[in-house]
């Protein structure tokens, strides 16, 4: 499989901060859910990824560093960062206009049939628009550039769920051409859970794993059950433990081998969020 | 860059159009009566001129610079289109002039059309300087630091020159008007260094913008 975005020992440092040697390998029909909390460094990875800032270690990008993809290889890049960047004084043909002089192999029908499918409103200016609506117009511009790499930075945050499951449905269609792949940053687990084959963790900028979807769901289980109980669970199963209220929950790995360790206790498979919770909050 | 300079000029076709009604005020009050015509010719080119900086604070309210560096497109086109922008603008502010200098020739014979030409056109290349000054500041600190930077700029160059005119007076020194300069000769001298002063800073908005980081 031919890799779209290969991220070695990436670091970058910042007074209060630091990324901390991440890898990542996204290949060709692949949509990576990159998820962590807020000020993990999802958004700094971005972009260390589109060069908007520097950082150590190496990126590449359809098998090529920054500096030596050509202006057709960039313009197969579609990014959708937080929060619409069109001036507010624009209108969608004026965009389209624009965007049609500035990218290569620009899809004008493409653009205007998604902004229909939207049903974002032609003439009004994008100042006038809801925060769903120019998410949309943001995306809509992102899958009319033919691209092949879609780089997505909280796309789905601060929209209702119908909004966000019409951008999934949208962005499941364009992975159906198997040369395409998604790096989709996200807190909303959900959303990952939804459209992601993969998912990499990141945690106070170090990456904590990175592994498919199936495997997560297939490997990793919630324990419920008082300290000592779970305390009976053989250390290299456990992976975190969170104290509530009465009880504690515990994120354990190989939750077919705990299952049968333990069997007076009840091992559940674990969700996304859960075990982003476990593991940021929990004790490890 | 086609592209980056067509979003700058329907981003500031508000601003242009209300620059543009003003314009046609002026054309009626140069039919009437040409006093002060010059200034006011003046004024507009500085208000064409400077409608350069109004575009990068719009950029910053949409925060347009981050999404443009991952478009494909290098960073010094990001930054040429802004000093395309500048040149298109004082041959705005110079097409303005020229159609009020003929509106106020034809209404009044007397009128020096050719005058009022040479004075919108150094008006327009002053504050495209300004311009010049600014937008590598505005590259290094952003749009609204570098508006206060202009300020001390400005007023600390008024200080100098009036306290170097007190100075010169008091000293007794007197400093002649150069023997064969005329208008048009100060026009040139002005133009050629302003297209010094454009690469200059053309070439420190590049290092700049080379180095930003979003």
């Amino acid at each position: 499989m031919n890799s779209m975005l290969t991220i070695s020992r990436l670091s970058r440092r910042y007074p209060q901060f630091q990324l901390h040697r991440l890898n990542l390998n996204l290949h060709q029909g692949e949509v990576m859910g990159f998820i962590g909390e807020n000020g993990a460094g999802k958004t700094t990875t971005i972009k260390a990824i589109l060069h908007l800032i520097r950082s150590e270690g190496e990126i590449l990008i359809f098998g090529k560093p920054w500096e030596q993809l050509s202006r057709e290889e960039r313009g197969q890049i579609g990014v959708v960062l937080d929060g619409c960047h069109f001036h507010g004084s624009l209108r969608i043909p004026q965009i389209e206009r624009m965007l049609a002089k500035i990218y290569p192999q620009w899809q004008r029908e493409r653009f205007l049939e998604l902004c229909g499918r939207f049903a974002l409103p032609e003439h009004k200016k994008i100042g006038t628009f809801s925060t769903g609506m120019k998410t949309k117009l943001s995306i809509a511009a992102a899958l009319s550039h033919n691209a092949r790499l879609l780089i997505l930075d909280e796309p789905t945050s601060g929209l209702d769920p119908i909004v966000r499951d019409e951008i999934l449905d949208l962005f499941y269609e364009f992975i159906q051409e198997e040369t395409h792949s998604i790096l989709f940053s996200s807190h909303i687990t959900a959303d990952i859970e939804k459209i992601a084959d993969s998912v990499a963790f990141i945690h106070q900028g170090q990456l904590q794993f990175v592994c498919q979807k199936d495997v997560l769901h297939d490997e990793y289980g919630i324990v419920r059950a008082s300290r000592r109980q779970i305390e009976k669970i053989a250390p290299e199963h456990r992976v975190a433990l969170l104290a509530q209220n009465l009880t504690c929950q515990a994120l354990v790995r190989h939750r077919a081998q705990v299952r049968r360790d333990n069997p007076d206790l009840l091992v559940e498979s674990a969700s996304l969020e859960e075990i982003m919770l476990c593991m940021i909050r929990g004790e490890r | 860059m086609k592209g980056l300079l067509y979003k700058e000029l329907v981003v500031l076709q508000d601003s242009l159009r209300i620059l543009g009604v003003v314009a046609i005020a002026l054309l009626a009050m140069a039919m009437l009566s040409a006093a002060s015509l010059q200034m006011i010719g003046s004024i507009l080119s500085l208000c064409v001129v400077t409608l350069a900086v109004s575009s990068f604070s719009y950029d910053d309210l949409a925060d347009w610079d981050i999404y443009a560096a991952a478009m494909p497109l290098r960073r010094w086109e990001l930054v040429s289109a802004k000093y395309l922008l500048v040149l298109i603008l004082i041959v705005m502010a110079g097409v303005l002039n020229a159609v009020l200098a003929i509106a106020a020739t034809l209404t009044h014979g007397s009128f020096d059309g050719a005058m009022f030409l040479i004075f919108g056109a150094l008006a327009a290349l002053g504050s495209g300087f300004l311009d010049l000054i600014l937008i590598p500041l505005i590259y290094r600190y952003g749009a609204e630091k570098s508006r206060l930077l202009l300020m001390g700029i400005i007023v600390f160059l008024l200080v100098a020159v009036y306290g170097g005119a007190r100075l010169m007076s008091m000293a007794q020194i007197r400093l002649a008007w150069p023997a064969g300069l005329d208008w048009p000769g100060l026009l040139i001298i002005t133009t050629l260094i302003f297209i010094a002063a454009l690469a200059l800073s053309w070439l420190c908005s590049i290092r700049i913008m080379a180095k930003k980081e979003f």
